[in-house]
């Protein structure tokens, strides 16, 4: 094979390995990215919307003792305001990517929001019962619901904790393996140029120096050019030619 | 000595192994795993500096032993590192030691693991794990001397350099055909152990690996309870079966599956090699019979299991054996020193060095008693020169050195006794598993990195028969 198509294979090699290594890299780097995307904005969120419902069943909790106490315009109020949580809580779930396990808790939660409504409505259409709000009334009607529907926001809470900490694993995982093929690229640049910058050493220079001091010898001894080259290739060419040239000299003295 | 033509040479051999990787990688990709990209990667890096080397120098067909030597020792190392790419790159439990770790007892077919969930691994890499122990199995250098006619006319001085010294002396026929015997009867073990995985109920996927591991002896399972996940008979009968094939020199193999089995029995060898492991596994089997099985076919079921992974240096596993009785541990540990035959795939001291170890102390007691008579022994007919005796001695000599200096070396980093003592026996001896931390069903993962290198080396220089990594480090005094 000619030499230039050595060291044109050579420069190629190298540019192939540092190629590819940038393309995975780049791949992975992408991945990441969707990675971080899905983790801020979907399961960040989710846990958001959790923590909201939560308050507001905290405020429906106070909202219903406020009512038991006999502070009927202040327990309108918490109700209210927690019947208004609810709905905000319940927007943002909805708005987001959901994961297999979560949605069958948000229709749970969804459907406790409904019972809730129902329950509120009295007070809402201010037609509370003659007898007012009792604590037995507090304990089967809000308390044991509320309780329910907290455990099912703690499920959610866990299901999106989870998921987060299994994306921040992988991204890790996809870091590395981002950055790895650079680092393997690198190490094998560095020894495949020694190897290269040896062949080139032992294919190139070696035969143009073995050609230079034959011809220095020739000249000065007078011995014959006999230069050994192994490869077919332009060097060997160029020997043959010096060859040639010195034959056709010698006859023509 | 040529470093180009060296180069070239190696250069054959890293396409060979991209050849594998190149097989992981549709196994990867077929199954959609996260392996692709690094075995994708790893094997464009490694064909690309494979090719390279091909395209530069001019086919060359005149080795010296310098460079023949040479060129098998850098495969190894070489075959070695480029190994761990793609657990590097996959990442999971692998570091840079662990990979290293793990590429080395592949390649040495030692089959310790530093993984505590072998069944984390993708298809991909299990796959690549399991064929390192293959290629390794046989020597890199041997399949791309057969396999490319290219080189044809080099078989002589690289394959006397792989082999071990006591193995070349066993064939009778020319080296080309040596070559193809040691292919022909590897690959038709493998083939025929996969059908008969198959047929008794392993996965085909499985069945594969753990013929790569048993031919190879070497012991890489594709289950964190080795074989004991199958819990079957069969399977355990099928793998226990070729393990002890596995052990047997190569050469005999093919005169025997050719022409009479029985002339396999004729060799001193195979005689002591068979009986030695018979009443090793009766031993055992009566050691742990009412300790830890209640009937004598469960112990020996076990026994013959544990006892025969050993000694064939293969390292697979059925049962916890670290909690075994004493004398049954001691028994394993002799045969993970002991190994098997000259010309198998197995490391360790070798049938044939104890043979003539022994032959050695009969005649130091002889000469005792008849100073002046002229004493002269064989193994299988071959006559036992006193320089082959003195190079057994100093063998096994140096050998036990090693793994007592590497176990003290382990031990001060903290890892109790057992452990260090029998995982350096077991890494010196390629055979895998040893006890304690080490033990067959355990893993490596809890020796300190130090401990790993000095582990990794141990069997390297189990593999190449200590001299031969040894010589590295002499080659400009060689004449």
């Amino acid at each position: 094979m000619k030499i230039r198509y050595k060291i044109l294979s050579g420069f190629i090699i190298l540019a192939t390995m540092l190629l590819i290594a940038g393309v995975i890299s780049i791949i992975e780097l992408t991945v990441i990215s969707r990675s971080v995307n899905t983790l801020v904005a979907d399961n960040f969120k989710s846990i958001e919307a959790a923590k909201i419902i939560d308050q507001a069943i905290e405020k429906q909790n106070i909202g219903a003792l406020l009512l038991v106490r006999g502070k009927q315009s202040e327990g309108e109020k918490m109700i209210i305001m927690a019947d208004s949580l609810f709905n905000m809580g319940n927007e943002l779930m909805h708005s987001i990517t959901l994961l297999p396990d979560e949605k069958p808790l948000l229709d749970s939660i969804k459907m406790q929001h409904v019972y809730f409504q129902g329950l509120w409505k009295p007070v809402f259409e201010k037609n509370a019962p003659a007898q007012g709000f009792t604590i037995e009334w507090y304990y089967g009607q809000v308390f044991q619901p509320a309780m329910e529907t907290q455990m099912l926001i703690d499920r959610v809470v866990d299901i999106n904790q989870r998921m987060m900490y299994n994306s921040a694993a992988a991204i890790e995982t996809n870091a590395r393996r981002a950055i790895m093929p650079t680092i393997v690229a690198i190490i094998s640049a560095v020894i495949f140029t020694l190897i290269f910058n040896y062949f080139i050493n032992v294919y190139f220079v070696s035969p143009i120096v073995k050609i230079t001091k034959g011809l220095e010898n020739s000249a000065k001894f007078y011995t014959p050019f006999n230069v050994e080259i192994d490869t077919k290739d332009e060097l060997f060419d160029l020997k043959q030619a010096i060859i040639h040239f010195i034959a056709s000299y010698k006859t023509k003295i | 000595m040529r470093l180009f033509i060296i180069l070239r040479y190696i250069g054959l051999v890293m396409l060979f192994n991209a050849v594998f990787m190149f097989i992981s990688f549709l196994i990867a990709w077929y199954h959609h795993d996260t392996s692709q990209m690094p075995l994708l990667y790893s094997t464009v890096v490694v064909s690309l500096m494979g090719v390279f080397p091909i395209v530069f120098v001019p086919p060359t067909y005149d080795l010296n032993q310098k460079e023949g030597y040479s060129i098998v020792v850098f495969s190894w190392l070489l075959s070695c590192l480029i190994g761990i790419f793609p657990y590097v790159m996959w990442g999971g439990e692998f570091s840079v030691t662990n990979a290293w770790f793990e590429s080395v007892s592949g390649y040495t077919t030692t089959g310790s693991t530093v993984l505590k969930n072998v069944e984390a691994l993708p298809k991909g890499l299990l796959f690549w794990r399991a064929s390192t122990h293959w290629v390794g199995g046989v020597g890199i250098v041997l399949f791309v001397l057969v396999i490319l006619p290219a080189v044809f006319k080099v078989k002589t001085s690289l394959y006397k350099l792989e082999m071990s010294s006591l193995a070349m002396d066993n064939f009778r026929y020319r080296t080309n055909k040596v070559l193809n015997i040691i292919l022909f009867v590897y690959l038709g073990l493998t083939f025929v152990q996969t059908l008969l995985l198959w047929i008794a109920g392993m996965g085909l996927f499985d069945a594969v690996c753990h013929s790569f591991a048993t031919v190879a002896t070497g012991g890489f399972s594709t289950k964190n309870l080795s074989v004991a996940h199958y819990n079957s008979l069969s399977i355990e009968v099928i793998i226990m079966i070729f393990m002890v094939i596995s052990g047997m020199h190569f050469g005999l193999l093919f005169t025997a599956f050719t022409g009479d089995v029985r002339t396999m029995f004729k060799s001193e060898v195979v005689r002591y090699y068979i009986l030695s492991l018979s009443i090793g596994i009766l031993i055992v089997a009566f050691s742990i019979y009412g300790i830890h099985y209640q009937t004598f076919g469960e112990s020996l079921r076990y026994a013959s299991f544990q006892v025969l992974s050993c000694a064939t240096s293969t390292g697979f596993a059925t049962a916890g054996s670290e909690v075994w009785p004493p004398l049954a541990i001691l028994i394993i540990i002799f045969f993970t020193f002991q190994t098997a035959c000259a010309g198998s795939t197995s490391g360790g001291i070798k049938v044939d060095r104890m043979l003539i170890f022994f032959k050695g102390i009969k005649k130091q007691f002889l000469r005792m008693m008849h100073p002046n008579a002229i004493l002269s022994f064989k193994l299988d007919t071959v006559s036992i020169r006193d320089e082959a005796m003195e190079n057994t001695v100093t063998f096994i000599v140096f050998y036990v050195l090693i793994v007592f200096l590497s176990s003290v070396a382990i031990s001060a980093m903290g890892v109790d006794m057992l452990s260090s003592f029998s995982g350096a026996a077991a890494c010196m001896g390629n055979v895998g598993p040893g006890f304690g931390v080490v033990s067959s069903l355990g893993n490596f993962s809890t020796i300190p990195d130090a401990g790993k290198w000095i582990l990794s080396l141990d069997m390297l220089i189990g593999r190449l028969e200590i001299f031969g990594l040894m010589m590295i480090f002499l080659l400009r005094s060689w004449k």
